[in-house]
């Protein structure tokens, strides 16, 4: 009987640790749509931005057209300026393609080339009005 | 007295309201508004795709009208097939085919098949979004006469496997030199083509006919040639760097070019020129050490085509040499040149001329700037045309990627809508068949419509019939062929 209640903790404290490991691959991200709209997402440590508003289901319109390949601009997120500064420089081809977006920052990133990390966690990303929406 | 009160204040309350009534009534119209889409590559699917988003409260259909028996426009036939992640839009623009509200139409010719204004009868709102499909021409000696001179608009048809351009037979064993005449982001591309390696040009969706044709390729050396200079090239730095970074081939252009840049010229550019220049200049002074380089492009630049000579086939072109004009600035996107008196004469065995596009116009009554090859419009409204739109390059002309037309699109689509909203469409409450109706009107003149369904029938043949061959496809040549597998 004792045994029986030892080993049922014993497997409990397994199931949290296995549980909390999980919840680790996880964190919070916050990203404002066009609308203004603040929108709490889970990001996966390791996937990109783009990834996240995929996997969250966010309906943001034409966003990430190429998936991810570089070849456009529709994922162009703006961060604020201390966050900015602690990610790696972008690749010259990033900056080719955010030369095309529309309302470039100079805190500008296209989504796809951001791969999340843990410190990121309660960043804001912008996602910036498009050009109909300046009117 | 209470009577004349009654009348005063009651009766015009009570007409007021019945109007109301009957205005509500006819807004809660139970026939949806139908809009044509004319054209569909980009400009046609991404307007679609905002008019969706913004229509979602109005009852609406949006039909997307294309002469070919296939969709996508230029990014099945423009874009270059080393860039498969350009045609990623094709996913989206699948979605958009398939939502609910939304209907492809395929193999009807506006302004052959049926008229545009006939169209009317069907649909309440048109959009042309058909593009620009006419190449410039240089109009000098030689060049309608001598073999082996094509437009890029040509040369491109060839190996992206449009069906007109399926016998153009380019020669490229007996020469070693080709001149693009030209510096935009198709002539890049022809570049590309004509330098790449084969084991790398196999695995994408070019036809086999090109494959084979560049495969025995002898040419070694593509000097693209302009009549300005560097601060007015059109092409865009990811494809310049993209052709910088060509294995084996090595870029050769000439420092003395870009002696004139300076630091403070530099720095009034906006940051795309900016970067394009920098580019450039690195490219010019970067001493190049590719020893195995076997291939090589270079731009030469203040030159304009004055004679193509041969005797059949092409063998030299005489370029006279220009300069700016009188107090023409040197980073001016708009400078103007002169001759200078030097004419050159440059030998080659093939010349691409990729020096623009223009729009046609597909129907007589629609108002053309033939100029310029665009529709006249005021901010995307077609002059005198109620109820007609336009996006795209027919309304501001052949210049731009992708980007640039999906931008645009929003603020076309939010036009349309306004115009909607607030009355300006007259007639907006007539029941108008859409679709059904067009459909119905090509089958009665012997033309079978090409459904979305339809086209993914002959999309899985050619995924399948390139795969055989380790190709993301094989693009069908021949129409008839296409209709058949369509039918399939």
């Amino acid at each position: 009987m004792y045994r029986l209640i030892i080993r049922s903790i014993f497997n409990q404290n397994l199931f949290l640790k296995r549980y909390s490991s999980n919840s680790n691959n996880y964190i919070n991200v916050t990203i404002i749509d066009r609308d203004e709209k603040l929108i709490n997402a889970k990001a996966k440590i390791g996937s990109n931005m783009l990834d996240v508003v995929l996997d969250n289901k966010l309906d943001i319109d034409g966003f990430g057209a190429c998936e991810g390949t570089l070849a456009c601009s529709t994922c162009h997120v703006v961060l604020d300026s201390e966050n900015y500064k602690t990610l790696p420089e972008p690749v010259e081809e990033e900056n080719d393609m955010l030369d095309l977006a529309f309302g470039l920052t100079p805190t500008s990133r296209l989504a796809c080339q951001i791969i999340v990390e843990p410190r990121m966690k309660d960043w804001i990303f912008v996602v910036p009005k498009d050009v109909n929406d300046q009117r | 007295m209470f009577t004349n009160v009654i009348r005063r204040c009651f009766v015009p309350c009570l007409i007021r309201r019945s109007l109301s009534i009957v205005s509500n009534n006819s807004t809660v119209s139970s026939s949806p508004i139908r809009i044509c889409v004319i054209g569909s590559g980009p400009a046609g699917f991404y307007l679609t795709q905002n008019l969706l988003k913004l229509s979602q409260t109005i009852p609406t259909t949006i039909d997307i009208i294309e002469k070919a028996p296939v969709p996508f426009g230029l990014v099945r036939y423009g874009v270059a097939p080393d860039h498969p992640e350009v045609k990623n839009v094709i996913n989206t623009f699948t979605k958009i085919a398939e939502h609910e509200r939304v209907r492809f139409i395929g193999n009807i010719h506006i302004g052959k098949t049926i008229g545009l204004k006939e169209l009317q009868e069907f649909y309440h709102i048109i959009v042309l979004a058909y593009g620009s499909s006419v190449e410039r021409n240089l109009h000098i000696p030689g060049e309608t006469t001598l073999e082996n001179v094509f437009s890029a608009k040509d040369f491109v048809g060839w190996y992206n496997g449009v069906p007109d351009n399926a016998q153009l037979r380019p020669q490229l064993n007996h020469t070693d030199q080709a001149i693009i005449i030209g510096m935009g982001n198709v002539a890049l591309d022809c570049a590309r083509m004509l330098l790449s390696s084969i084991d790398d040009l196999a695995k994408t969706d070019i036809t086999d006919i090109a494959l084979d044709t560049l495969r025995q390729s002898r040419i070694r050396h593509v000097i693209l040639v302009a009549r300005r200079g560097p601060m007015q090239v059109s092409f865009t730095i990811k494809e310049l760097r993209e052709l910088t970074k060509l294995n084996g081939v090595q870029s050769m252009l000439n420092k003395e070019d870009f002696n004139q840049i300076d630091q403070i010229m530099i720095d009034k550019l906006e940051r795309p020129r900016k970067r394009l220049t920098e580019l450039m200049l690195k490219t010019a002074r970067t001493k190049q050490s590719q020893n195995n380089a076997e291939r090589f492009w270079y731009l030469k630049f203040w030159r304009r085509p004055k004679q193509l000579n041969g005797k059949t086939l092409v063998e030299s072109v005489d370029f006279e040499h220009t300069e700016s004009v009188a107090n023409g600035d040197f980073s001016d996107p708009n400078l103007s040149v002169q001759p200078n008196g030097t004419i050159e004469t440059i030998p080659c065995g093939l010349v691409i001329k990729s020096i623009g596009y223009y729009g046609v116009q597909i129907d007589p009554w629609l108002p053309f700037d033939t100029e310029r090859g665009i529709i006249r419009n005021r901010q995307y409204r077609i002059d005198d045309r109620p109820g007609f739109y336009c996006t795209g390059w027919i309304g501001r002309g052949a210049r731009g990627v992708i980007a640039e037309t999906t931008t645009e699109s929003h603020t076309v689509a939010k036009r349309i809508m306004e115009d909607v909203e607030q009355g300006h469409l007259t007639n907006l409450h007539d029941v108008k068949s859409g679709g059904d109706g067009l459909i119905a009107l090509a089958k009665s003149r012997q033309i079978r419509c090409i459904s979305y369904e339809d086209w993914k029938k002959l999309d899985a043949h050619e995924t399948n019939l390139g795969h055989t061959k380790g190709k993301p496809r094989e693009k069908i040549l021949n129409i008839q062929k296409m209709l058949e597998l369509t039918a399939s």
